[in-house]
């Protein structure tokens, strides 16, 4: 079959080649298993982290007899926060909305215990599996009674037994009272050990704080509920209805998802014509060094060579970004089912038809655009350093453009994000960062035809300097010389 | 009658400003097998280049089969380019089955001749090598296999030779020649004329951009300058030897090398002996060679320069 004079079977296998091409290489696998590889690897290092973490034993030197037990409930405390942390965390996903409120207010009403016991009632099964997360600190009781007989265990010179075992003592927490109260210092050989300077920390200014307001009728308590119960200021919308009590106006995070949802589309939009135009142009590089091109060119077009590989990268660009696009849906999923239901609903409305029109619409624009220009670029390439040397500048402009992003979730109404629209550089991350404010339909088409004329000079632009660069054997100074006797019309010294 | 494979007409190029090729006119006739010569910078890669199509001549016209180069061409012609280059990663079965899917054959049609090609040529026991695991001559052979595993009409090698060990450049040699005999037409460009002499009906010289010759193998050689070496009892003979030669060259006791004057022939100098009743040890006639008439039809300046720019090329 043939289109204006393009065999639709030779581009196929062009980006059949260039497919199975990559398929067959490590780095392909390499990238296609990332998102699961950059995941196990996390937990892998996370559970080894824990697991090959030496329990760090301290012990407290407490020589005014105040602290000593303070310190040793600050730690239980903190653990118990971490539990109820970890518990609320890990029920979300077994628990409705009504049930995690409720989960909520028994754990804020009678902690850890509480919340299990809710659990319990509800007939989940993570209260008997449950365990408090291990601290990281062991208090041990002293080997010695004074600093000087405790140094040579801080300096590691002897050893405590701990559980029939020796062990190093990692740290010494001394209190002693000086002419202005209480102090304390931490003992340690290891510089980076925190060990339970921040829990001495929290009940010294606790003290002093309290002492602070012993002397008059206010407390310490009381100012901290006051300081929360201050009010803040309500962000409104008035183009929001204000419903029954008033506060439908109200600007929550709810209101910024759309924008969120945009510009993460847009970034994703950006990896991937980035990762294709990357492939392509290596694809191209290889090709023009192996000295591939000259003997598929006696038997296919250019622009088929062209148009092959933009689909097979395409193709290939699509496969490797799956693992990203799969994992991302079954998040998504997962939060719908089991995450905040008014978040949930906002999310699926955000995601709609034609957000997802314009993505594709312009992910095809950029693709060709972009890829166009890698390729044409490569094409002129001699080597792997010419490579970097050509493309560095648009690499530079395209990490430029992805600034739109952020520009455009502050101010979606930006004169910058509006011009960037029509820029083809810029135009596909620009409109999809500004879809969420509805821009006029006749903005989006005069973007969208701005960069699909600009694909077909970009292509006709890396025909030419393609047969410049590759068939002339001039690379770029095929490519200047084009330039001073075609363009300057100048006569070549 | 089906118009010729290629045809140029007063075709040049320049690059930069820098002719490389000059008002080149030539035919290639359907079956015919015909050696374009020259050496490094004579402008034959650029021609090749300009018959298929891939760089455009600034004047002249070229036409492949009758017509423009292009698409219409696909599938009927096989090109080897001067600078060999296959995908290195893939197998060599399957960089043939490419290159001949992509001329037009079915897939299995393309997997099943590469198998036949490859056992032919004593490739079989490579067939799932990757290319970059290949020695050079294996490689080669390769690309030239994938060049006309589609079994071409025309087939275009630009230095087919260049590179090769001479046990490779035999077999190479032999693969040019049973594609011949199957009726092809080939055109093969070298700066070996030894490889020209012995497999070509037709030469075309090219020498700084230019056809310096255009013609049968035979008619070539005519070109080329008669010697004799000779060996007779008189060590003075180069006064009476003068009218029949353009050089005499004494390289020991009675011992010459003549190189004959166009209306001399090496009968004449024998008759020359005899009347002078010089005892004649040796008279060896020495055959013609491409090379001779190359250096005849270029003249000395031109090769001079050629070889200058081979030099330069090769350092």
């Amino acid at each position: 079959m043939s289109v204006s004079g393009f065999s639709a079977r030779r581009i196929y296998l062009i980006a059949r080649r260039d497919f199975i091409g990559y398929v067959k290489t490590l780095g392909f696998w390499i990238t296609v298993l990332s998102p699961f590889l950059g995941l196990g690897f996390g937990l892998l290092a996370s559970t080894m982290s824990l697991k090959s973490s030496p329990a760090r034993y301290v012990s407290i030197l407490d020589e005014t007899g105040r602290y000593d037990g303070r310190i040793e409930a600050e730690i239980i405390a903190r653990q118990e926060w971490m539990g109820e942390a970890v518990l609320q965390q890990t029920s979300r996903f077994t628990l409705d909305a009504k049930q995690r409120t409720a989960l909520d207010g028994a754990i804020k009403a009678g902690g850890l215990t509480a919340g299990k016991a809710y659990l319990a009632e509800q007939g989940k099964s993570l209260p008997q599996s449950f365990k408090l997360p291990e601290s990281e600190v062991v208090l041990v009781a002293l080997p010695a009674p004074n600093l000087d007989a405790l140094m040579p265990y801080i300096k590691g010179e002897q050893s405590i037994i701990v559980d029939g075992h020796a062990q190093k003592l990692s740290g010494l927490l001394q209190f002693f009272d000086g002419p202005d109260g209480a102090q304390a210092k931490y003992w340690t050989i290891n510089p980076s050990a925190e060990g339970l300077s921040q829990f001495a920390n929290r009940v010294l200014r606790d003290d002093v704080v309290g002492e602070y307001f012993s002397g008059s009728p206010l407390s310490y308590d009381n100012y901290r509920q006051a300081r929360d119960a201050a009010p803040k200021t309500q962000k409104l919308n008035p183009l929001k209805t204000a419903g029954e009590g008033g506060d439908g106006q109200a600007i929550t995070m709810i209101d910024k998802i759309p924008l969120l949802v945009a510009a993460g589309f847009s970034a994703f939009l950006w990896l991937t014509i980035f990762s294709g135009s990357y492939m392509l142009l290596m694809s191209m590089v290889e090709e023009k060094i192996n000295k591939a091109l000259e003997m598929l060119l006696a038997s296919t077009r250019f622009t088929e060579i062209l148009m092959g590989k933009l689909l097979g990268v395409a193709a290939l660009t699509i496969a490797s970004m799956a693992p990203w696009i799969i994992m991302g849906a079954v998040g998504l999923i997962g939060f719908i089912l089991y995450g905040d239901a008014a978040i949930a609903s906002a999310l699926t409305d955000a995601i709609s038809m034609k957000l997802i029109s314009f993505f594709v619409v312009f992910f095809i624009l950029g693709y060709i655009f972009y890829g166009s220009l890698f390729m044409a670029l490569g094409s002129l390439a001699e080597s792997m350093q010419d490579t970097q040397t050509l493309v560095t500048p648009i690499v530079i402009l395209l990490t430029l453009c992805m600034m739109v992003v952020p520009i455009g979730i502050q101010t979606p109404d930006s004169a910058l994000v509006r011009l960037a629209s029509f820029i083809p550089f810029s135009a596909p991350f620009a409109i999809l960062i500004r879809l969420p404010n509805d821009p006029p339909l006749w903005e989006i088409l005069l973007s969208g035809t701005i960069l699909l004329l600009s694909s077909i000079f970009v292509v006709w632009l890396a025909s030419k300097m393609f047969r410049y660069g590759v068939l002339s054997g001039g690379g770029l100074n095929g490519v200047k010389a084009w330039f001073k006797t075609k363009v300057l019309r100048r006569k070549s010294a | 009658m089906s118009p010729a494979p290629l045809s140029l007409t007063s075709v040049s190029k320049s690059f930069a400003g820098k002719m490389a090729v000059k008002d080149v006119s030539m035919h290639v006739e359907r079956g015919e097998i015909v050696g374009f010569l020259g050496p490094n910078g004579a402008g034959k890669t650029t021609t090749l280049r300009m018959a298929l199509g891939l760089i455009r001549p600034d004047s002249g016209q070229v036409a492949l089969f009758g017509a423009a180069p292009g698409p219409a061409a696909f599938g009927r012609l096989g090109f080897l380019p001067e600078e060999r280059g296959l995908y290195r990663k893939s197998t060599a079965r399957a960089s043939i089955a490419h290159m001949a899917r992509l001329n037009g054959m079915a897939g299995k049609a393309a997997y099943a001749r590469a198998d036949e090609m490859m056992d032919k040529y004593g490739l079989g026991d490579s067939k799932n090598a990757k290319v970059k695991a290949l020695s050079k001559g294996m490689a080669q052979k390769v690309q030239l296999i994938a060049a006309i595993a589609h079994d071409p009409e025309f087939l275009i090698l630009d230095e087919p030779f260049s590179g090769l060990d001479p046990v490779n450049q035999k077999t190479l040699e032999d693969m040019v020649r049973e594609i011949a005999q199957r009726g092809r037409t080939i055109i093969f460009s070298t700066h070996v004329m030894e490889h020209a002499e012995r497999l070509c009906d037709r030469i075309v010289l090219m020498a700084q951009g230019e056809k310096v010759f255009d013609g049968s193998t035979q008619s070539a050689l005519a070109h080329a300058a008669k010697k004799l070496v000779l060996e007779i009892s008189d060590n003075k003979a180069a006064p009476w030897l003068a009218p029949f030669a353009k050089t005499i060259t004494q390289e020991g006791e009675g011992l010459y090398r003549l190189t004959l004057k166009d209306s001399a022939e090496s009968q004449d100098v024998l008759e020359a002996c005899v009347a002078r009743k010089t005892i004649l040890t040796r008279f060896e006639p020495e055959r013609a060679t491409l090379h001779d008439a190359f250096v005849t039809l270029v003249g000395g300046q031109h090769i001079a320069d050629a070889m200058t720019a081979e030099q330069e090329e090769a350092s």
